[in-house]
């Protein structure tokens, strides 16, 4: 019997079964197993290289337009700023003109009213002056006892008004 | 006394005479549902793979085949050879029948021992190991590959490797399959299935340990095969 032996640490027959059989799991895993598992392996590691890759791009990307974002940002501030500035000068502006025409108009009115004032007080004093004369004139006839020419004693009679207005006056 | 009373018999199979060879059919029996359950466990795994999001079992060929590339890498400086095929079978092999003896299967004799307590599996996939790698020092190196046996003591080494290599594996199974039968015959009846299933754990792990050493001695032998300077 070949290799039969009763010691057993030497091989027998079943030796030879042992390496076909090894053999057959070897060779179906390195054709058909092994193949699609680091096909696998390698797309997946591809994938997840391009993945980081493209990650890459688009975070350079994105500090691209972020950078863009905050320029327009800072450009957008500016502007603003100008125009509230610009705003507050014309603001400003309307309010003092504003002002000057209120104070000017003030001023009209308050020159219009001393003026009609002084018309007034002027055409008081002027009635006042001519009524004072004819009396002075009736009261000077009746002292008399004649009619007064007046355009004969205009002179005197005027005197008289102008002494009279000058102590009402 | 007691053990007198048991009849632990060492080495000892169901042996079958075909034609000129002996053949231990318990052997052969576990070899055939090892490989079958690595190749259906293939199988299963190729007919779901994706390079999406993998599932467990993919995940474990994937574990496996990128640890056995690593290997090869450090060993030989490049990840694609067909040595991981090789590293990697003799991985996935030896861990399925190493773990095969957790089953229980029979007592004092299972119906499917570890196929690794058999010497004939150790010298088989030992011889398989050598043959390849004394292959791939002469493909890489020609005729200078000879050199290598100038000294004496080399020759012994590269004898001694398979042997090693063979009687490891062996010898770690085989004590692992014979602990269990001594369980059995020298503890109280009660206490056996306890102890029986903390060993086999600790088998399970001694398996795994035997199986990735024999695929790292595999990678490694070849390395110093097709290494350029000595």
């Amino acid at each position: 019997m070949l290799l039969a032996t009763n010691n057993f640490l030497l091989p027998n027959g079943t030796f030879f079964a042992e390496i076909i059989a090894f053999l057959i799991v070897l060779f179906v895993l390195w054709k058909w197993i092994l193949p699609p598992v680091v096909k696998m392996m390698d797309e997946r590691k591809e994938q997840i290289r391009s993945s980081i890759e493209s990650a890459t791009t688009q975070k350079a990307e994105a500090e691209v337009y972020k950078a863009e974002a905050q320029a327009s940002i800072d450009t957008a501030k500016a502007e603003a700023r100008t125009i509230v500035a610009k705003a507050n000068a014309v603001a400003a502006q309307l309010k003092e003109e504003g002002r000057q025409r209120g104070q000017d108009e003030y001023d009209r009115l308050v020159a219009l009213a001393q003026n009609d004032i002084q018309q007034a007080k002027n055409k008081a004093v002027e009635e006042v002056q001519k009524e004072f004369g004819q009396l002075v004139i009736l009261a000077a006839e009746k002292i008399i006892g004649e009619e007064l020419d007046i355009k004969k004693h205009e002179r005197i009679i005027n005197e008289a008004i102008d002494a009279t207005s000058k102590g009402m006056g | 006394m007691l053990l007198s009373t048991i009849n632990i018999s060492v080495g000892d199979h169901i042996v079958r005479h075909i034609g000129p060879l002996a053949i231990n059919m318990d052997t052969v029996l576990s070899t055939v549902v090892a490989g079958a359950i690595v190749l259906i466990l293939g199988f299963i795994m190729r007919a779901k793979v994706t390079s999406g999001v993998p599932n467990g079992l993919q995940l474990f060929f994937e574990t496996a085949v990128d640890f056995i590339q690593d290997l090869v890498e450090s060993s030989i400086g490049k990840r694609t050879s067909r040595l991981v095929p090789l590293a990697f079978s003799l991985f996935m092999f030896i861990l399925v029948a190493n773990w095969l003896s957790l089953i229980p299967t029979g007592y004092p004799r299972p119906l499917l021992p570890a196929p690794a307590e058999d010497v004939n599996t150790t010298y088989a996939l030992a011889l398989i190991v050598i043959i390849i790698v004394h292959v791939g020092g002469l493909r890489a190196k020609r005729f200078r590959y000879f050199s290598h046996f100038k000294n004496p003591l080399n020759i012994v080494e590269e004898l001694v490797k398979p042997v090693t290599l063979a009687l490891r594996l062996f010898g770690n199974i085989f004590t692992g399959g014979l602990v269990v039968l001594l369980i059995g015959a020298l503890l109280p009846v009660y206490l056996v299935p306890f102890v029986t299933a903390g060993w086999k754990l600790f088998d399970m792990f001694i398996g795994f340990i035997q199986a990735f050493i024999f695929a790292l001695l595999t990678v490694v032998y070849y390395g110093l095969a097709v290494e350029e300077h000595h």
